[in-house]
Parts: C-alpha cells; structure tokens; sequence
C-alpha cells in the first residue's frame, strides 16, 4: 500500500544548478536523497509526489550554495496492519517462508503463523500444507504467495564508519515485515482460483 | 529533516503507477532533448526504484485498469456500499476475481453484506476490468508447459 507523507526540510542547492528552474532543481536533490530509502517510522520511500512551499533561500558564508527550506509530500510503501498483500516467495526453511516483493525484500513469514498442518519438507526445500488427510499443497521457491501483514519493524543502521575494517556486517534490514498466512484467501494465490 | 505527517494520504496503486510512468516519461523527453549534455534526473536510486515498483504494478490487478473514468465508475459503485475506506481501497488495488479473495479483504464479510451483494461486487470488477481471455489462455498454457518441465 501506497500512502503520501509531508516532509519538511532544508536542501542545499548547488551552484551548478542555478540556471535550471527551481523545482526542478529541488526536485533532483531530494530524489538523491530520498529515493529508494527508509525512514524509520514512515516507510520505503519511492518518489516525490509535490511541493506544497518553498521558503525564500539562505546563504551560509564560505558555500556558495543556496540553501531552501521546503515542503513537500513523497510517495512512500507502507503497508497496514492487516493488509492483504501478494509476492513472490524467496525462499523456504523450517523458520518459515521469505517473501519478496520486486522492490522490497525483507518480509518473512515464521512458521508459527503459517497454516495448521504445515510442514517442512528439507528435500524439497518447500513447505507443504495439508488441509486433510490426502491433500498436499505444495508452496515452493518463486510461486506467488498472498500473505497478511503482521508487524512491522525498523532498525536503525548505522553508518559504516570504517570501509577497510569489515568486521561487523550487520544483516539487519532497516525495515522489515512479518506476515502470516493462517486464513481462508492466503497461501498460493493459484490454490484459490 | 521533519516528518509533518507521516500518512497523509492513502494513495491506490493505479495512481502510484500513473504518477512513476508520467515521471519516467519526463526523463526520457528531457534526455532525447539534450542528449550531448549531461543529464541529472535524481539520481540511480530514483532510477531503480521507479523501475522495480513499475514491473511490480504491471504484475499486479491494477495493470487492468484501462482509464480513469473506468477507476471512478467502480468508486462510485463502491461509495454505495457501507465500506470502510481502507477496504474500499484494498478492493481497488487487489481488484478480487473470486468469493474468498473478496472475503478475506473485508473483515466479517458474511455477516455484513449478503452473497448477492458480494457477487454483484465482483460481476462489477468484472464488468469494468475484463480480463482478456487470450492472455489467461496463454498463462495457463504456460503454467501447464512449466509444470511438465518440473514433472520431469
């Protein structure tokens, strides 16, 4: 699910962008540092939506640069709690099922919040649901997978501060999503049609 | 850096998918205008970003819809409805092809709404957004084909 949020912000305009109209040039660096990030709490951010106010700029000595204070809305991912939403699965284990969306890879379903009568099949490298004695259904690596969205989670990642001492490489992600699949409607979006 | 608000608005997928190929559009203009000079449009995180979530709407329902007034009609019909907006919007988005899809949308749905009301919801979607039958021929075709290259 898509939703909008207002922002506010200081942006540095370079001077090599002075003969270009100003939202335009906003519009660049905002995109250089927004796109494709997550803040914590509001979401992925994708794009800019609009600019709702631009302030008159500001010069700060010894930067020739402009710097604006501005408004703006941004499109950001979000999903709500209770969401119905479909992927593709990642990958299988016996903690549960990894669930990615093109742009979004870190939603995992644990495998307490998948259906009853689920099963781990290690040979298969698949989980198998059994919804009576003679059925077996199969949810395999790259099969689409419709899922509830859970709880979501983020972390704050720090910056790597030190490029040549690779010691720490947090796995993390700085957004994650937990998701279940235990009612009428989820599972292989194939089983349902 | 001020978050104001941080869900102003909900936005469906078919606006999201209008908004990143208008904006792709611009890009393309621009750098066909001024090709021997350096072109700046945000960045290649804008760039990847924009890419991924549009090959990931054209995989979703909302790929169906064919115009705006075909998207207002079914809002309409569904403002007739007791709906929660977020339902509504769910609907929308998800464009549901069968009872348990729609009901796993909408919360209680059985003992909200009775199931003629459910099957005139879904006759609508239908109605407005046909699914072409060459296309789901081929995908089925398709999924055969694929499952007899993993049965053997």
């Amino acid at each position: 699910m898509f939703i909008l949020s207002i922002l506010s912000d200081l942006i540095r305009i370079p001077p090599h962008t002075f003969n270009v109209p100003i939202q335009e040039a906003l519009k660049n660096e905002i995109h250089q540092k927004y796109s494709n990030k997550v803040l914590a709490n509001v979401g992925l951010v994708l794009s800019l939506w609009d600019i709702m106010d631009i302030k008159e700029g500001l010069l700060r000595p010894g930067d020739g640069a402009s710097y604006v204070e501005i408004k703006f809305r941004m499109v950001v991912w979000k999903p709500f709690i209770g969401e119905i939403v479909e992927g593709t699965v990642n990958d299988c284990t016996l903690e549960g099922i990894k669930v990615k969306l093109e742009f979004f890879d870190d939603i995992f379903i644990p495998q307490k919040m998948l259906f009853e009568n689920c099963e781990f099949k290690g040979v298969e490298k698949a989980w198998v649901w059994k919804p009576d004695e003679d059925t077996e259904l199969f949810i395999d690596i790259g099969e689409k997978i419709r899922f509830r969205v859970e709880e979501e989670a983020f972390f704050n990642v720090k910056p790597k501060t030190n490029i040549n001492n690779e010691v720490e490489k947090s796995s993390t992600p700085p957004y994650a999503i937990v998701a279940s699949c235990q009612t009428d409607g989820m599972g292989c979006v194939s089983w349902w049609d | 850096m001020k978050v104001l608000v941080e869900r102003d608005k909900f936005l469906s997928d078919y606006e999201v998918m209008e908004h990143l190929k208008s904006m792709k559009k611009e890009w393309t203009v621009q750098s066909n205008e001024k090709r021997k000079k350096f072109v700046n449009h945000g960045g290649l995180d804008l760039e990847v970003i924009t890419n991924d979530t549009l090959k990931y709407l054209s995989t979703r329902p909302c790929s169906h819809i064919k115009s705006d007034n075909d998207f207002a009609e079914l809002m309409k019909y569904l403002n007739t409805l007791s709906l929660v907006k977020v339902e509504k919007l769910e609907i929308v988005n998800a464009l549901p092809r069968s009872m348990v899809h729609l009901y796993s949308i909408i919360e209680e749905c059985d003992t909200r709404f009775e199931s003629e009301v459910c099957e005139q919801i879904l006759e609508k979607i239908n109605d407005l957004f046909p699914i072409e039958e060459t296309e789901e021929a081929e995908e089925a075709e398709e999924a055969e084909e694929q499952e007899e290259v993993d049965d053997n």
